[in-house]
């Protein structure tokens, strides 16, 4: 959400200048665009659309490049406890209160946010932590919770969008009803409100509330206004599909409507959701650390990387190294997905390279 | 034309009303006493009880729904007074007219919206237009990755860091504020500057990039092709026609972010402490001001939905070949 | 193109990297002013008679008249009915506005003393202290020009039993019921004084209209300081419109509200009120002409608006706003930043509670006492200057008090930890589950997370829990809250422990919404109470008091201190008259004026 105009890739898409408007971020619809058909055709001789998309993903440098530093990110989050015995600290101890000397009034001792060879990217003032430590395992949090949330906006996404666009009819009208009642919510306030509240509602005032909960209750927060503008473009992909010959013959030789879905929509809409998904699961990453850095994300001592910048916020006049690391960690985290974005489109739709 | 605004409209109300009554329904799930907060130190059983009647939160939730919603349209009396319409009651914590609380912070956002999308706008289709005029030039490269590092910025990053080099450490601008353009023109404009400028390096990257993609696009298209063929210069053509197909997108998503915009820039009032709607949203939500949380959710979502029906109407008198069903 | 793009990204992070270095924290001097600030204060604050309570005030040496102060504040002020103003902020504001029977006044000197405002005099004792009466001076006057009678004054203290006022102070509607609890005293003119009902003449009588006398059941000995708290600010009878009073309220005192700049959120702009007489006013100036007050300028935000001492922050300043506690070192480090500040002790006294009901064996509460690593919470409020260990439940501003730490705190602040556990494992409490319940205000959050991992390592198994802060007292205050230990923070009202120790540690006060938050109950502490209460020698009481608490604490342990809460405050360069007033706790608004 808190790139504050996230909403719009939702809304643009309400409108009747949808094409139009959603041309700038998805591959292109209708009869001409299926790539996986003209694979299937054999005009490009035996080999599967994967093979193709994966062969000219190889070939684009700076899409290798994002990728890989895409996935040292997961591989750092996915290894922090690991790194974390081989640097010799964790994400916890409150090394700058206990050790004599490390900080004063509050902030590091040396200069830079006392980085040393001890702390690499210094020391977190007030509770003197190990701030590469608390960004590794803040980025393993944040990006486990994207991840949960992009999967299980997907999957929603995936059986009403194609629901809608191949039963038609009632199904088709009440689902589009509810996607433009849902985008109409104001969605940064949504998040900021119904955190507090989901939370309220499950767990008494007197009690603890697990690690687990708090995750469940984010993830289903962002997942109440995240799976609309998947759904509506399947939808009308697959609206398109359904008038095709092959869903007909499979219709003729009797095929569920199950099978038929399972079997021929749904491996014909998998660009659009994989690219989508490359596209949605950085703007969860943002709108979770958002949520932090308002104050209603995940909470003490779980490290966080949304809420270092909202530490950050009361230290920076004095010391602004403390605000380096994690910023400079996700900016380079989102350029590298969306140019990853862009490559894996490219890949797809080798129409609409620059 | 007149039917679908009819038809928008009615819709749209549908939406709100169905909205509210989420909104509403939940908060009232939520097992916390609003009355506690506006009871004070010495706050007895008996001053809670009066404080639950004033707030009508003795009765039951459906029917405070709909004294809420009747409120809207023909006011309200509450012990603090008459409360005249559109009414959206008295906010639990601080006792203000959740109306005039919205009226009075209404113009923080709507100052810093519109700067920044003056700049944004202005500034995202000037370099667009270039990057795509200029295809494939050094400039365009320049624009583009520009463009695509801005993007993935995140206000409550570079916000302090403007902050930083251009007030704390040089005292070059004073700190962000808001002073009412009606008391000092000069003071608004420099109070809001570095917001402005921090809010739209998001958008106007954004915007450099769609107006580039979408000039290009027009570029293919046949009608100036044609044009081209006719033996135009590639100037005329670009600066006749080219620009004018590959606005419509453009201002199809500007009229949806300005509605997104105008219900609040929640992490950028928050990072600049400017007392917008998304900073009055965030205060209210963390004290349970259910009144005050209900009033700034229904004028966000009356703002996007307000755009969204402007942006299709608009569209529809642009291009003919869209048809308003 | 996209290596293009990949040497944008170097060269943006090349440049954030320069403004990412930083030099370290440096060692601030300590600050001893504000200790000599209130060991001066302590045991001197003597009831003026009428000589020493007429006006007009001593002028500020090299104060000009004219100028506007703009005054940037944290909160909006949740009241303006001077009857349910209490909280510290609205004290320094209604200094400005609203007049009372008696003032503190603090003179060029430094010294305190108590005055008579409205009346000739502190209040003239008879009875053995359970008759008090004043008389109006003359000349006192509202802000639309009508004298102040007794007939408003008694309006004033009558509409205390409205249901409506719930956020005052509740002493001298308490004494006159001679009741206990917050609910009882209302009984006494149920509804107040709205449909035609009055205090009896036994009570509260008025026989002129310059005269106010109270008669008590008990003997009553602080009743000079009780009445000079912001509660009990006059109200004009004829315009008291009840609720709504709340937002245009009539002034008394040197500046009035302009009408309809209040607005939530926003500011308030206070203006010269022509009507008031320095000639009447022993503890009020009138210099500035106007003070313009914003409102949501955050702790950081004055801080960085003051520190910068830019044309137009000159002649700003906050009466409530500290230097926030990050910010606190650079003031300690730079001179000309600290030249501009001021400082001094607040009344709070931070403790930790422990539940009496649900950890009743001592050792465990001496295992959670040793871990508790106040140095940590005090940090989280800042250093140097948020405050200073405490080794106490009493204050070092009040009178008696004496420097002790029977646990040791102040020379393991960190918490010991060891020691914690060996006298957990000796009572076979190991492992136990604790439940830590804090709220969710920035300081609470910071500190709990080393408390919650000092009680890990003592062998606790700690549960955390986190409360709503704006609703967090109503919560610990249940009697049958089911948390072990739980922060608080109490002060004192006025410099005497007859408002400490009382509110907190009777056992028969303990009720829901009570301020006995730990729940601790001791006959033998309660008798105690009480006989000091009677304690007619001020200065006996004092010294009683605070050994009671020392007792309290050596033997019962039901709290455990934390810190004596401390405050430093900035101003601009062109403010004059800038002292601190321990009283406020915080910088004194009479006295401010504009340097030309």
């Amino acid at each position: 959400m808190f790139q504050e105009n996230s909403a719009r890739g939702h809304f643009a898409m309400t409108s009747p200048s949808q094409t139009a408007v959603t041309k700038t971020d998805t591959p292109g619809l209708g009869p001409d665009s299926a790539t996986s058909k003209k694979g299937k055709n054999g005009a490009l001789a035996g080999r599967s659309p994967g093979q193709l998309m994966w062969a000219r993903f190889k070939r684009d440098r700076t899409g290798v490049i994002s990728a890989f530093i895409v996935l040292s990110f997961f591989a750092l989050g996915a290894f922090a406890p690991l790194i974390s015995k081989f640097y010799g600290k964790d994400p916890w101890t409150r090394y700058g209160q206990t050790t004599p000397g490390l900080l004063v009034n509050q902030y590091p001792a040396g200069p830079n946010g006392g980085i040393s060879s001890d702390f690499w990217f210094g020391l977190e003032p007030g509770l003197g932590r190990d701030v590469f430590m608390q960004l590794l395992y803040g980025i393993r949090n944040t990006l486990g919770l994207a991840v949960a949330v992009t999967i299980v906006s997907v999957l929603t996404a995936i059986v009403l969008g194609v629901a809608a666009g191949y039963f038609g009819g009632r199904t088709d009208y009440f689902i589009g009803r509810l996607i433009d009642l849902l985008m109409a919510f104001p969605n940064q306030l949504f998040y900021v409100a119904f955190v507090p509240v989901v939370t309220a509602i499950f767990v008494a005032p007197e009690d603890e509330i697990p690690f687990w909960m708090r995750c469940t209750i984010l993830i289903l927060v962002l997942w109440f206004l995240g799976w609309m503008s998947l759904a509506r473009l399947l939808r009308g992909q697959v609206l398109s599909l359904r008038e095709r010959e092959f869903i007909e013959a499979a219709k003729i030789s009797g095929a569920s409507p199950w099978r038929i879905i399972r079997r021929e929509l749904v491996p014909n809409v998998m660009t659009p959701i994989l690219v989508q998904t490359t596209y949605m699961l950085p703007n969860f990453v943002t709108s979770i650390a958002g949520l932090s850095f308002l104050g209603v994300g995940l909470v003490e001592p779980t490290p966080d990387w949304g809420r270092m910048f909202a530490n950050a916020a009361d230290y920076y006049h004095n010391d602004i190294t403390y605000l380096f690391f994690p910023g400079v960690a996700m900016v380079l985290f989102i350029v590298a997905f969306n140019l990853l974005g862009d490559s894996v489109r490219d890949a797809f739709d080798p129409k609409r390279a620059r | 034309m007149l039917r679908f605004l009819v038809r928008r409209s009615l819709g749209a109300i549908v939406i709100l009303l169905l909205i509210s009554a989420f909104t509403f329904f939940l908060f009232f799930a939520a097992p916390r006493d609003p009355a506690l907060l506006a009871c004070g130190r010495n706050c007895g059983p008996d001053a809670l009880a009066i404080i639950h009647k004033n707030m009508g939160l003795d009765q039951p939730v459906p029917v405070q729904y709909w004294h809420f919603m009747a409120g809207i349209f023909t006011g309200r009396d509450f012990a603090q007074g008459p409360c005249p319409a559109p009414c959206f009651g008295y906010s639990f914590a601080t006792g203000d007219a959740v109306w005039n609380t919205i009226v009075d912070r209404f113009p923080i956002t709507l100052s810093l919206t519109i700067g920044a999308a003056a700049v944004f706008l202005f500034v995202g289709l000037a370099t667009g237009m270039l990057a795509a005029w200029k295809q494939g030039t050094l400039l365009d490269k320049l624009f583009s990755s520009a463009s695509l590092v801005l993007s993935s910025m995140q206000i409550y990053f570079i916000g302090p860091i403007v902050l930083t080099l251009l007030v704390y450490n040089t005292n070059l601008l004073g700190q962000p504020k808001y002073v009412p353009i009606t008391e000092d023109p000069v003071g608004w404009f420099m109070g809001l500057l570095i917001p402005w400028c921090v809010l739209s390096i998001i958008f106007t990257a954004q915007y450099t990039r769609m107006a580039r993609s979408a000039m290009i696009e027009q570029l293919q298209e046949e009608h100036v092709r044609t044009a081209r063929a006719k033996g135009m210069s590639a100037a005329t053509v670009f600066f006749r026609y080219a620009w004018r197909g590959s606005l419509i997108p453009i201002v199809t998503i500007f009229g949806i972010d300005l509605g997104t915009l105008f219900g609040g820039a929640m992490i950028t009032e928050v990072t600049f402490a400017l007392p917008g709607l998304g900073t009055l949203s965030i205060e209210s939500v963390l004290r349970t001001d259910l009144p005050t949380v209900m009033g700034v959710m229904l004028f966000a979502a009356t703002f996007i939905i307000l755009f969204n029906i402007i942006v299709d109407a608009a569209y529809a008198l642009i291009d003919p070949r869209v048809r308003l069903a | 193109m996209r290596r293009a793009q990949a040497a944008i990204v170097a060269l943006t992070a090349g440049a954030l990297a320069l403004t990412a270095c930083s030099s370290g924290a440096k060692q601030g001097a300590a600050d001893d002013q504000s200790r000599k600030d209130a060991e001066k204060m302590r045991g001197q604050i003597a009831f003026a008679d009428a000589a020493a309570s007429k006006g007009p005030a001593a002028p500020i040496p090299g104060a000009t008249p004219g100028g506007t102060i703009k005054v940037y504040q944290r909160d909006t002020y949740a009241h303006l009915d001077p009857a349910q103003l209490y909280v510290s902020d609205q004290g320094s504001l209604s200094t400005l506005l609203f007049r009372r029977l008696t003032a503190f006044n603090l003179d060029n000197k430094g010294k305190y003393n108590v005055v008579g405002d409205l009346a000739t005099d502190s209040g003239q004792k008879s009875d053995g202290g359970k008759t008090w009466t004043y008389k109006l001076k003359d000349g006192v006057k509202f802000e639309d020009g009508k004298p102040i009678t007794s007939t408003d004054l008694r309006h004033t203290f009558e509409r205390q039993f409205a249901d409506f006022i719930t956020s005052g102070p509740t002493y001298v509607q308490r004494w006159l019921a001679d009741s206990n609890s917050t609910a009882g005293y209302r009984k006494l003119l149920p509804g107040g004084p709205y449909g035609g009902k009055h205090l009896p003449k036994s009570v509260l009588d008025t026989p002129d209209d310059k005269t106010i006398v109270f008669h008590f059941k008990k003997p009553v000995g602080d009743l000079p300081y009780a009445l000079a708290l912001a509660g009990y600010g006059v109200v004009e009878k004829a315009k008291d419109t009840k609720e709504k009073y709340d937002k245009a309220p009539v002034a008394s005192g040197p500046y009035k509200i302009q009408p309809g700049s209040f607005k939530n959120g926003k500011g308030i702009t206070l203006v010269k009120n022509t009507q008031w007489d320095p000639n009447t006013d022993i503890s009020r100036h009138q210099y500035a002409d106007k003070f313009d007050i914003q409102f949501s300028v955050s702790y950081i935000d004055s801080t960085q608006r003051l520190m910068a001492d830019n044309t137009d922050n000159q002649t700003a300043i906050s009466f409530n706003n500290q230097v926030d506690a990050a910010s606190l070192q650079r003031v300690a480090n730079d001179p000309k930043i600290k030249a501009r500040s001021t400082s001094g002790y607040q009344p709070y006294v931070g403790v930790m509670n422990f539940n009496m009901r649900r950890l009743k064996d001592k050792r465990i509460r001496e295992a959670i006492a040793y871990a508790m690593p106040i140095q940590s919470v005090l940090d989280a409020y800042g250093t140097p200057g948020g405050g200073e260990l405490a080794g106490s439940y009493i204050s070092p501003t009040l009178t008696g008090y004496k420097n002790i730490d029977p646990y040791g705190k102040l020379k393991n602040p960190l918490g010991d930890v060891a020691k914690a556990k060996a006298i957990l494992k000796k009572a076979g409490k190991l492992g136990m589950k604790l439940t830590y319940a804090h709220n969710t205000a920035v300081e609470p959050l910071k500190y709990s997370v080393a408390v919650a991992d000092n009680l890990k390592k003592a062998g606790f198994d700690v549960q955390n829990k986190e409360l709503p802060s704006d609703t967090y007292y109503d919560i610990i205050g249940k009697t049958d809250n089911q948390f072990d230990v739980y922060p608080s923070a109490w002060g004192a009202d006025w410099p005497s422990a007859l408002t400490v120790l009382p509110p907190v540690y009777d056992g028969r006060q303990i009720q829901d919404g009570g301020t006995n938050y730990a729940l601790y109950n001791s006959p033998e502490t309660n008798k105690e109470i009480d006989r000091i209460s009677q304690e007619t020698d001020p200065k006996k009481a004092a010294a009683d008091w605070f050994t009671l608490g020392e007792k309290i604490l050596k033997d019962d342990l039901p709290q455990i201190p934390t810190f004596y809460y401390k405050q430093v405050q900035l101003h601009g360069s062109k403010i004059g008259g800038a002292v601190n007033n321990n009283i406020l706790s915080a910088i004194d608004p009479t006295k401010l004026y504009v340097k030309k």
